[in-house]
């Protein structure tokens, strides 16, 4: 897209990235802003690490853009000057566009390439490990709910609350750190600590939950939970959590009381979790609520799981399964054109067999 | 109403049924596979909608605005 833009900024045509709501949260620990403010922070953390230069615009909280447009979270558009949509794509595919460009405004004399964009490679901060308290195992498919902030607060939402109906009677409760706070678990402070309050109608047992107990120092992995749900009610949950906020650079760790509100209806802009891989360290830390173990994508058996884990060594899967979880989505069957143009390797316009062939698991 | 008639009949509906099964399928390819609103991409030729956003300082920017020269939108996020 750089390369893209590179050629055409200059011919007077206008680029934006446009911000929405995750579709992976918790990817790289990135978890859903709270606020505009967070958006924005957001914006400035994309632009740092993906060193591009493509001014961004930044959705409303309600994502209107992205719905009005079709809710898809890769896709792109070319508008004309009098306002109209000339190119509507699913899924982002720069070498398109770059044909679509040459057709609107005429082609370059020597289009840019990669290669002479010298982008920065933004070193990596130095954090708190992952990977030390293992992720929680779902029993089944779960689907993202409405959650929001239960106060004003001056103090910003150190720890993000995710909540999800697993299987229409369970309901998961994941509390990220957010990383633009540069914040971890002092595992040497009191773990964590909640209490639910259900509207009438609704029982969640158990109604509280406790951190696990981690050996580590610090860590900066979710703490997940699972309780058992009964009824509905358009009343939200009420979750007060208690926590120590500690920064990595050891300027505070203090104490914070913190509600959050958790409506029982999904989340349209919820996105969908990445499975977490098998925990390489293990962890000792075991949440209450649920077991903890590696877990296989939806629940397959084993046989299914040994098919998925063979079928993950050829190329044209692992290319559409972009999130890596075992399964292709609807959203990564969107981008199946740009995706299986990226087999392509020696670039002569044409998969060929060589290019098809099995790679062993990394 | 005679056998032959009923046939008839029952093909008529026959063709009717493949015909509505194939606009279905032909729309559902039209769509792609859908996504976790299942909305439609707008269509091309449409006039993009009049939204308020902002620009990364925060500013109130209006896609009404986004007029005068070709404009390139894409989706993204940190995830």
């Amino acid at each position: 897209m750089e390369t893209v833009y590179r050629d055409y900024a200059p011919r007077g045509v206008r680029f934006y990235y446009v911000y929405k709501a995750l579709a992976h949260p918790g990817t790289n620990g990135y978890v859903t802003p709270y606020n505009l403010q967070e958006r924005l922070q957001h914006i400035a953390e994309a632009k740092r690490t993906l060193g591009t230069q493509i001014p961004w615009l930044c959705d409303s909280m309600d994502n209107a853009l992205k719905h009005a447009l079709g809710d898809r979270p890769n896709s792109e558009f070319v508008v004309d000057p009098r306002g109209r949509i000339v190119v509507a794509r699913a899924w982002s595919d720069p070498a398109e566009l770059r044909k679509d460009l040459e057709r609107l405004v005429g082609p370059v004399d020597r289009p840019t390439r990669v290669a002479d964009l010298h982008m920065p490679q933004p070193p990596a901060a130095e954090r708190p490990p992952r990977g030390i308290v293992p992720p929680l195992e779902l029993p089944g498919r779960s689907v993202p709910l409405r959650v929001q902030p239960g106060q004003d607060s001056e103090q910003p939402y150190y720890v993000k609350l995710r909540a999800e109906l697993v299987q229409d009677q369970q309901l998961y409760l994941g509390f990220y750190l957010d990383p633009l706070y540069l914040v971890h678990w002092n595992n040497e402070a009191p773990a964590l600590q909640y209490e639910i309050v259900s509207p009438a109608g609704v029982r969640v047992s158990p109604d509280h939950g406790t951190g696990p107990s981690v050996e580590a120092k610090a860590d900066v992995d979710p703490r997940e939970f699972l309780h058992r749900l009964e009824g509905r009610a358009t009343e939200p949950l009420r979750v007060t959590l208690r926590y120590f906020a500690c920064d990595d650079a050891a300027t505070f760790c203090k104490p914070m009381t913190q509600t959050f509100e958790v409506f029982l209806q999904t989340d349209p802009d919820g996105g969908q979790r990445r499975v977490p891989r098998r925990s390489a360290s293990g962890g000792r830390g075991v949440p209450s609520g649920g077991p903890q173990s590696a877990r296989r994508p939806s629940g397959l058996s084993r046989e299914a799981d040994r098919a998925a884990q063979m079928l993950q060594r050829f190329p044209l899967f692992q290319v559409l399964d972009r999130d890596k979880d075992g399964l292709i989505s609807s959203e990564e069957l969107d981008g199946a054109p740009a995706a299986i143009r990226r087999l392509d390797r020696n670039r002569n316009g044409r998969v060929e067999p060589s290019e098809l062939r099995p790679r062993p698991l990394r | 109403m005679g056998e032959k008639g009923e046939a008839v009949k029952k093909a008529r509906w026959l063709a009717v049924l493949l015909v509505a099964c194939c606009a279905t399928q032909a729309a559902a390819q039209r769509i792609g596979t859908g996504s976790a609103m299942g909305a439609d991409l707008p269509a091309v030729g449409s006039v993009l909608p009049d939204i308020t956003v902002y620009d990364q300082r925060g500013q109130v920017v209006s896609t009404a605005t986004l007029r005068g020269s070709y404009t390139v939108l894409v989706f993204g996020c940190l995830t």
